[in-house]
């Protein structure tokens, strides 16, 4: 599997300037350079000379898709670029009824997994000039020296056992569709790990995880499940959660931030890598994910549906636990 | 600040032996928003509930909380009383310190602490409390029956008698059903068809009933009271204003084709009325097969007809009607006993179904009465049954009983018996005989008729020489039988119709899983569908035999008339509400709904900058909502509320107890 | 261990599986309280059936009256939970049986998963129950009461998800 970003860069550039010449967009929704070479910044372009700012390259991991609600009210069509997680974010967005598919046009991006540029970071390369595939490596070249680096290592986490590789919305796509396999299976030892715990265990670790949180609800800005007109979180009355940080409440607020998503994420782990505390939010999503799948035998959980899965029933099917 | 009054009833000793009424009261007193608390004897007499509407006066209440009985026993009681007293009847609630308390615990202490609770929670609920008013709607006072049957016909009638119109929606050219097509009914051997055109004719005749013949019900919008239906009346190439329904045109007809109504053992022409007692007893030309409108030629029937009635140029109309209520009874279809393979059934020409018998016997059918087989004429002397083929059986056919064959292969066997002297040899796995006079039927098939019943299942049957053998086992006996037949006769199950599921998509009710409707509540609401003003009548629901359907169609008639013959409807205040405001239009509420109320609705809306978008939001319809509440739990942001029961609510009464 | 998580430990911010609030024991007179939200139709029903038939159950359960288990969101389980309940029994009409034809198999799907989740966030399985409980048995409810409480009883104050001052 190869697919290098920096290589569909100047394919990007030139359909974006086409899109906004010819009209079909008004505005772009991509990534430009941030504040080096191992974190992008979200852009949003509107004129073809601004287009050039744009970039692509193994560093852009952020989806963009929930840019789109701020566009939601206004005319004409706006451009995004998605990989197939970031399709999947679309899709949800679309499936929650909060963004026009008509209202969009798609570039999507084939994707093998995108590094993690916070471990990368840390190597002293200085900043990067170029990545290479290598098959089961990226050779990564930075101004400071480069390295050889094993995608099993330096991947995120969630393109290790991404089953989506290819975007699954898109009205154009950079270069060719890549293999669509997962680099290892989907693991739920450490949900399992953590389920097998007694609860005091069990509450000793989320007592120390939730009692950290800072309530910026950065996790929920990011998360295109969390998608609604108005947040539950913002509303005063009733109020569901107390806004005054303390652990009750911290509970309270992760408790329902997961249930709102449950059966509705499609596992961009972006709560996750955006938490500035650090809280691992993901095992929330994966552990209920993990009994939907169980519970009510849905093969692709993370994928957004016609019904969501507690938005229907079997009633001969479903487990029966409550006699 | 809200004045809320108190009431703690003593109910006797009931409440007053059990938990320590004063304190309560001292307690109640310290409640937020309390301002007045007063004991009573017996709230729910008449001086009790005048105390209260005294106290509403006096003390100038905006709230009541009454702490007494269960509110499944009196709520209705105090809302009647606090409307009395020139209050809002919603703005009471209910704390149950009897039921849930001074029965059922017997330490004072204990009971008075949980007592204090209750009230507590009734307190912090009721200040969350706001007027509602039932709403009305108007009732277009007309009802629509889908299918011509008996059941169909038996509801229409029951409707146009009580004085309502009623359109009947038949899609074949005539009423009549399956009933129509049977020879004898059991357990009386009364003819079907004697008991049946009458009431055909009654409905033709009616006032108040209008035919619909030869249509379909295409497109269903609306709500209880207020249903729009769009019905396609298919072009019948017949005027029927001039047709006299005098036969010249199907005796000229040259194309012969098997008649449906014969269930393929008798024919028709492509100009045809299906069965002579049709009603209407005006043809329909089956353009599929007309000469004319296959080749151009012919015209046989224009030429000959005296009354001038044929129209070749005859389209579709699509008719668009409105109706306060529907019923649903669009019966049954009868199983295609094919995946019988060893019954041989389609390979052997004597091997017939139910149904198919009921037209061989029948004095109208294709052999006149005249019981012959199929393949050769011959009048057949020993006459195989096979009971359950198709009902009971996962594997090939369906999981439920059929409820109807026991009793019919009884009376062919009766048949068979008093009209050739035949013998019949019935296989069964059970007989079911639950109803007025059944058990003795079958008896009389055994003992009189000398039917002999043999409990268990044929194997196989085969053709040798002109017999059908047929092979099964006696499991009474514990042997192996092989009954040499002339006839074979599989009682084949009741199935739903083929478009079962499409008519109750286009309807909005729900089917269970053999594609039969689903009625509102299996025990107590067995005529109504979760769709208000939607009834069902007959074997759509489910198997039943004649007399079961003509009751279940009265049921379903007493239900429209109920409906229809109220001026205005009123809805229930305790239903879902949206508040647009905070709604995103994710619509996750719609497809939980059961009685389809829910919908999205585009709204205009002014937003910053003065620009005036549309956005889409939940909208409720109240007349359909039934106040579940199984929306509001998918509604993330709390958009969806259910009144009487809102989140605010159940989050201060959670509140309050555990205070 | 991320860098975050070392430092809330070096703060004394964590509490380590030894200092696990469950293990303190309760306090005198400590009595267990339980918030029960029961369906109109059935299991409310069910409860008064229990007080007229006179059938005891220990006085710890508070019943909120909703119209269907359909309308029981999790959340209110664990607002009693946060607001100090130390039990909680959400209970609908047995499955096929929903005055409103579906709403407990709503309910079913929501509770397979919540109760699940619950556990995992630390919350002794035993402290949340779901009953199918019919407007006739109210025998079953009472046994269900007793039985929870005495759940309850043996596990003590719930302090996982309860608000501290």
């Amino acid at each position: 599997m190869s697919a290098i970003f920096t290589d569909h860069q100047a394919a990007l550039r030139d359909e974006v300037r086409k899109l906004l010449t010819d009209g079909t967009i008004k505005g772009f929704i991509g990534y430009a350079r941030g504040r080096d070479s191992y974190h992008p910044a979200p852009a949003i372009v509107t004129r073809p000379d601004q287009v050039d700012g744009l970039i692509l390259d193994q560093f852009c991991i952020f989806g963009l898709t929930k840019y789109l609600l701020d566009y939601i009210f206004e005319d004409g069509k706006m451009g995004i670029v998605a990989k197939g997680c970031d399709s999947l974010a679309l899709q949800r967005l679309i499936t929650d009824h909060r963004v026009s598919r008509d209202k969009v046009h798609v570039i999507g991006l084939p994707c093998a997994g995108v590094i993690n540029a916070e471990k990368v970071a840390q190597l002293g390369l200085g900043n990067v000039q170029k990545v290479t595939d290598k098959g089961a490596s990226f050779l990564v070249e930075g101004d400071k020296g480069s390295r050889e680096l094993a995608k099993t290592e330096y991947l995120w986490d969630k393109c290790l056992w991404c089953e989506h590789h290819n975007p699954a919305v898109a009205d154009s796509k950079l270069g060719p569709e890549v293999e669509n396999v997962a680099m290892k299976p989907r693991d739920y030892s450490d949900i399992e790990a953590m389920e097998n715990l007694p609860p005091a265990e069990k509450a000793a670790y989320w007592t120390r995880q939730f009692s950290r949180c800072i309530r910026c609800y950065a996790c929920r800005n990011v998360c295109p499940a969390c998608n609604c007109r108005e947040c539950v979180f913002d509303i005063a009355d009733p109020r569901w959660v107390g806004n005054t940080v303390k652990l009750s409440e911290q509970q309270m607020f992760h408790f329902t931030r997961a249930w709102h998503v449950a059966g509705r994420c499609v596992d961009c782990g972006e709560c996750e890598r955006v938490c500035p505390m650090e809280l691992p939010l993901m095992k929330l999503q994966h552990k209920l994910q993990k009994d939907i799948v169980k519970l009510f035998g849905n093969p692709k959980p993370f994928e957004p549906s016609e019904v969501e899965v507690l938005g229907q029933f079997r009633a001969t099917e479903d487990p029966e636990e409550f006699m | 600040m809200r004045r809320v009054g108190v009431f703690v009833c003593w109910c006797g000793s009931n409440i007053a032996g059990m938990v320590d009424i004063e304190q309560v009261k001292a307690a109640a007193a310290k409640m937020p928003n309390v301002v007045y608390v007063e004991d009573n004897k017996y709230t729910c007499s008449e001086p009790g509930q005048a105390a209260i509407q005294k106290a509403i006066k006096e003390q100038n209440l905006d709230r009541v909380v009454v702490a007494a009985c269960s509110p499944r026993m009196h709520e209705n009681t105090f809302r009647r009383t606090v409307s009395g007293a020139g209050l809002n009847a919603y703005l009471l609630e209910i704390a149950n310190i009897r039921e849930h308390c001074s029965w059922v615990h017997p330490d004072k202490a204990a009971g008075t602490k949980k007592a204090v609770d209750l009230v507590r929670r009734a307190v912090y609920k009721v200040a969350k409390n706001v007027p509602l008013q039932r709403a009305s709607i108007d009732v277009t006072k007309k009802a629509l029956v889908i299918g011509g049957g008996i059941a169909g016909i038996q509801a229409a009638l029951d409707i146009a008698d009580a004085g309502q119109p009623v359109v009947i929606v038949e899609k074949t050219p005539s009423i009549g059903g399956h009933m129509a097509q049977l020879d004898k009914t059991f357990p009386t051997l009364d003819c079907s068809a004697c008991i049946l055109t009458p009431k055909m004719v009654d409905a033709a005749q009616n006032q108040n009933i209008t035919l619909m013949t030869w249509s379909e019900v295409e497109k269903v919008e609306g709500y209880i009271g207020n249903f729009t239906v769009t019905i396609r009346k298919k072009a019948r190439h017949i005027d029927t204003t001039k047709c006299t329904g005098c036969g010249i045109c199907w005796s000229k007809c040259p194309a012969k084709l098997p008649s449906e109504f014969d269930l393929g053992l008798g024919q028709r022409k492509a100009i045809y009325v299906p069965f002579p007692q049709a009603i209407p007893n005006k043809p329909v030309i089956d353009e599929k097969n007309c000469i004319y409108f296959k080749t151009g030629k012919c015209k046989a029937c224009q030429i000959f007809c005296p009354a001038g009635a044929i129209a070749f140029d005859q389209k579709d109309e699509l008719i668009e009607e409105k109706f306060g209520a529907i019923i649903v009874a669009t019966g049954y279809e009868q199983w295609d006993p094919s995946p019988y393979g060893e019954y041989g059934y389609g390979r052997y020409k004597d091997v017939i179904t139910g149904l198919e018998f009921e037209r061989l016997v029948n004095a109208s059918g294709p052999t006149e009465g005249k019981i012959k087989r199929p393949s050769d004429g011959k009048i057949p002397k020993d006459v195989v049954i096979i009971q359950c083929v198709g009902s009971r059986d996962e594997a090939k056919g369906i999981p439920y009983c059929s409820k109807t064959c026991c009793m019919y292969s009884a009376k062919h066997a009766i048949l068979l018996d008093e009209k050739i002297h035949a013998h019949p040899y019935v296989f069964y796995m059970d007989v079911r005989t639950p109803g007025k006079g059944y058990e003795e039927f079958y008896k009389r098939a055994t003992e009189e008729h000398h039917a002999t019943y043999i409990r268990g299942r044929v194997s196989k049957v085969y053709q040798k020489g002109d017999k059908l053998v047929c092979l099964g086992e006696d499991t009474l006996l514990g042997k192996k039988v092989a009954v040499e037949a002339d006839m074979v006769i599989l009682a084949s199950a009741m199935v739903h119709q083929p478009a079962a599921s499409k008519l109750a998509q286009t309807l909005g009710i729900s089917y269970d899983q053999n594609h039969f409707y689903t009625e509102a509540h299996a025990k107590l609401r067995p005529v109504e569908t979760n769709t208000a003003g939607i009834f069902l009548a007959g074997a759509c629901q489910g198997p039943k035999d004649i007399p079961e359907t003509v009751a279940q169609a009265s049921a379903a008639a007493s239900k429209a008339i109920g409906l229809l013959s109220k001026a205005k409807l009123e809805t229930e205040p305790l239903v879902a509400q949206v508040n647009e405001g905070i709604c995103s239009g994710c619509l996750w509420c719609k497809p939980i709904c059961p009685y389809k109320a829910i919908d999205g609705k585009v709204i205009k809306e002014r937003i910053a900058g003065g620009k005036t978008i549309e956005r889409t939001v939940a909208s409720v319809n109240a007349s359909l909502c039934q106040g579940c509440g199984a929306c509001t739990v998918a509604c993330r942001t709390g958009a969806m509320n259910v009144l009487g029961f809102t989140n605010e609510h159940i989050l201060a009464e959670v509140d309050a107890l555990c205070l | 261990m991320s860098v975050n998580e070392k430092a809330a430990q070096a703060a004394g911010a964590a509490t380590g599986p030894s200092t696990v609030a469950a293990a303190t024991p309760a306090p005198e007179g400590w009595e267990p309280k339980i918030i029960g939200f029961a369906c109109n139709w059935c299991t409310y029903a069910g409860a008064d059936l229990a007080g007229t038939s006179r059938i005891q159950y220990p006085p710890n359960i508070r019943v909120i009256r909703v119209p269907c288990s359909g309308r029981i969101n999790p959340q209110f389980v664990v607002r009693a939970f946060q607001r100090g309940a130390d039990g909680v029994l959400v209970a609908g009409c047995h499955p096929g049986d929903c005055h409103y034809s579906t709403g407990n198999y709503f309910a079913r799907r929501r509770y397979l998963l919540a109760t699940r989740f619950i556990e995992y966030l630390g919350v002794e399985p035993e402290r949340l129950e779901v009953r199918w409980i019919s407007g006739s048995e109210g025998q079953k409810f009472a046994d269900t009461v007793r039985e929870l409480t005495e759940k309850i009883r043996a596990l003590g104050p719930q302090r996982r998800l309860r608000e501290t001052l």
